[in-house]
């Protein structure tokens, strides 16, 4: 467990905890208060007290215990409107709660001013009443109907009265350990399933670091579990690049050892030739020009070396014009066909437009062609042409260099563009068609082959307008 | 008159290595291809075979397993410089030498002339019979039984079981070893006798129990054979 987990973890169990503290503080606040007045206050309470109080000064108190009786009787349930009198009686004998009691009598001693939601009312017959409604009409009216029935216990109701105080809810040990268990619980799994894979990532990142590049995630025994989230994407991103370098590595190593073997057969010639010429002294002369021919094709290799890593370098030369490509391709062409004349086969050049411009790099373009088209006329046989046709297709330009001789297994079309790959008797050093290639790709086209019906391999160059 | 076949692609290089051979005193022969080379071998009597190892047709590697099927012809390798998997390979496949490439053409006359020595050696002054437990080596015949049968050996394996045998019960260092069995001086980081003489232990069976004959590798010193 890394220092991530447990950021994590008490991260996640701290956010828990005050979720929870803020919620149950929450739910205390906002439940039902315990009521502060047990007296009915407000508009609705006002209006009923005033009514009675109408009743009282304008009819006296029978006329109101009338009107209260009958409307009990008819409705089986007595107006909450409660009346005492100055003696202390209620006006239809129900029982007044024992706090309101107390007050009440306070009142009529004088010795308080009525609070809100009391009315002191003198009646036509010069009695005093006092008027309120108790806020809880159950009790008031189950102690009228209790008191008409006068038999249920004092203690029920009080204890029925404390009951409907909301009360606070019940905490008890266990649930506290319990509640404690599972915020640790979730808190430690979500802990675990970030840092989890972010573990996995750093290390993979160390091993990667240490030069061990064909360490991946994927093949760490979690395959089964692929994530599809983002930290999924992050993972499978780490070996997706650690591929993409190692593969490159290899690219370059499988290069470095064709490019030292390939510098060894001239080196090999060359020591021979010094050999025979200590040998024997007499053909000096013989042994000199093999030498110089070694040394020329040392440097033309190390040319052509230098060639494809400056193209792969994709350093831009700074040459970049604008260009007809098909006169940079019939200057080519011309200086082909003298080639070709000299060891009796030809270079024919079909072309259905005249203009072509491109911006891009003249040299790098008329090279990438000269190696395409020379490599035709080396395998196109005597007396025989290459063919180069340029035709507009779509948005692009199409430019087939085809020759007539035996082709490339479809096989080795593939690797007929990367560096050193050689078929044939013909072949040279093997950089031709992967420096056209890439020379072709910088300016933007593509370079495919293909066997011909007939004979012989179509190359195919394609160029944006 | 001594004949050699250089089977190599480069065909410029063959012909120039043919040509010096020449000059120092061998008949020598280039085959650019060496499926055409295993003909040559069939039909004429060729002392020594120099074999490239990177060829396009058919590997180096390839051609030593078809050559060692039929003849006992000794082979001298030509390997790419620094590849020891090749040269272990090689050896192991029964060539007598290896000569990195790109090397001075008075080094691979030098080693062609180390072995046509080993090979001739023996010829020229017959020896008595060696006989080690149930193991009999032959030098006049250049021929090894055990047990009354005949076991195959390359050269250079026979020649280091006899340099061993002639010893038996005596450390042979690696250098003696080298100077007398491959008739070159030992060079430092050099696999060539272990190599070869790991091929013997298994074609001799000497790793058996039974077999009363052991070779013992000495650490730091060389190799000794002695009878239990």
């Amino acid at each position: 467990m890394g220092k991530l987990f447990w950021k994590f973890f008490f991260g996640f169990w701290l956010c828990l905890i005050a979720a929870a503290v803020a919620t149950g503080s929450a739910l205390y606040l906002m439940r039902e208060k315990p009521v502060s007045s047990d007296l009915a206050e407000g508009p609705r309470a006002q209006f009923m007290l005033e009514t009675i109080q109408e009743v009282l000064e304008g009819k006296g108190h029978h006329a109101l215990r009338d009107l209260l009786d009958r409307n009990r009787q008819r409705t089986g349930n007595a107006i909450p409107v409660f009346a005492v009198s100055s003696e202390g009686e209620e006006i239809l004998n129900r029982e007044v709660p024992d706090n309101i009691q107390q007050r009440i009598t306070a009142l009529l001693g004088g010795l308080e001013q009525p609070e809100q939601g009391i009315l002191m009312v003198t009646a036509k017959d010069q009695s005093r009443w006092i008027l309120f409604i108790p806020r809880n009409r159950r009790p008031a009216s189950e102690a009228g109907t209790s008191e008409a029935n006068g038999n249920t216990p004092a203690p029920e109701k009080r204890r029925h009265r404390e009951g409907l105080e909301p009360p606070l809810p019940p905490i008890s040990g266990p649930g506290l350990v319990a509640a404690l268990l599972a915020s640790l619980l979730f808190a430690g799994v979500l802990a675990y399933t970030f840092s989890r894979p972010l573990n996995t990532l750093k290390n993979a990142f160390r091993e990667a670091g240490k030069g061990r590049l064909g360490v991946r995630i994927a093949g760490n025994g979690n395959r089964g579990n692929k994530r599809t989230d983002e930290i999924g994407e992050l993972l499978s991103g780490f070996d997706h690049m650690a591929e993409e370098i190692e593969t490159r590595i290899e690219q370059q190593k499988a290069l470095l050892h064709d490019v030292s073997h390939e510098l060894r057969s001239p080196l090999a010639r060359l020591n021979l030739a010094v050999g025979l010429a200590r040998q024997n002294p007499a053909q000096l002369d013989t042994s000199l020009s093999r030498i110089e021919t070694e040394a020329e094709r040392l440097d033309n290799l190390i040319g052509q070396l230098l060639n494809l890593s400056r193209l792969d370098a994709q350093q831009s030369s700074g040459n970049t014009q604008q260009h007809n490509v098909i006169e940079l391709l019939l200057a080519v062409v011309e200086d082909a066909q003298f080639e070709a004349e000299q060891q009796g086969k030809q270079v024919e050049f079909h072309t259905s437009v005249n203009q072509w411009n491109l911006h891009c790099d003249a040299e790098n373009l008329q090279g990438a062609f000269d190696n395409i088209i020379r490599n035709a006329i080396k395998h196109t046989p005597e007396n025989s042409a290459a063919n180069v046709r340029c035709k507009p297709l779509g948005k692009t330009l199409q430019i087939e260099i085809n020759d007539q001789g035996p082709g490339v297994p479809a096989e080795l079309l593939p690797k007929l563009f990367t560096p050193f790959f050689k078929h044939g008797e013909h072949s040279g050093h093997g950089l031709g068609l992967a420096i056209a290639k890439k020379s072709i790709l910088r300016a933007n086209g593509s370079l495919t082959a293909r066997n011909g019906t007939a004979s012989g391999l179509i190359v195919t160059v394609q160029l944006p307008g | 008159m001594t004949k050699i076949l250089h089977i190599d692609d480069d065909t410029e290089l063959g012909e120039m290595l043919c040509e010096y051979l020449r000059g120092e005193g061998f008949e020598a022969e280039h085959c650019a291809n060496p499926i055409e080379g295993l003909k040559r071998l069939a039909d004429e009597q060729f002392q020594l075979v120099v074999l490239d190892v990177m060829m396009p047709q058919q590997s180096g590697l390839e051609t030593l397993k078809q050559i060692r099927l039929k003849y006992n012809t000794p082979v001298l390798m030509l390997t790419a410089r620094g590849d020891n998997i090749d040269r272990i390979v090689g050896l192991e496949l029964g060539a007598d030498d290896y000569v990195p490439k790109p090397c001075l053409p008075r080094e691979i006359v030098a080693r062609v002339r180390a072995i046509l020595r080993r090979a001739s050696d023996t010829t020229n002054a017959p020896k008595q019979a060696l006989q080690l437990g149930p193991l009999e080596v032959q030098p006049a015949k250049r021929k090894v039984l055990l047990n009354g049968q005949e076991i195959e050996l390359t050269s250079a394996e026979f020649n280091l079981l006899e340099v061993l045998a002639s010893h038996a019960g005596q450390v042979v260092s690696k250098a003696n070893l080298s100077e007398q069995g491959l008739g070159r001086p030992l060079e430092r980081f050099d696999r060539s006798i272990d190599v070869h003489l790991s091929s013997l232990r298994n074609k001799l069976n000497l790793n058996d129990e039974d077999l009363p004959v052991t070779l013992h590798t000495i650490r730091g010193q060389g190799y000794q054979l002695s009878l239990d």
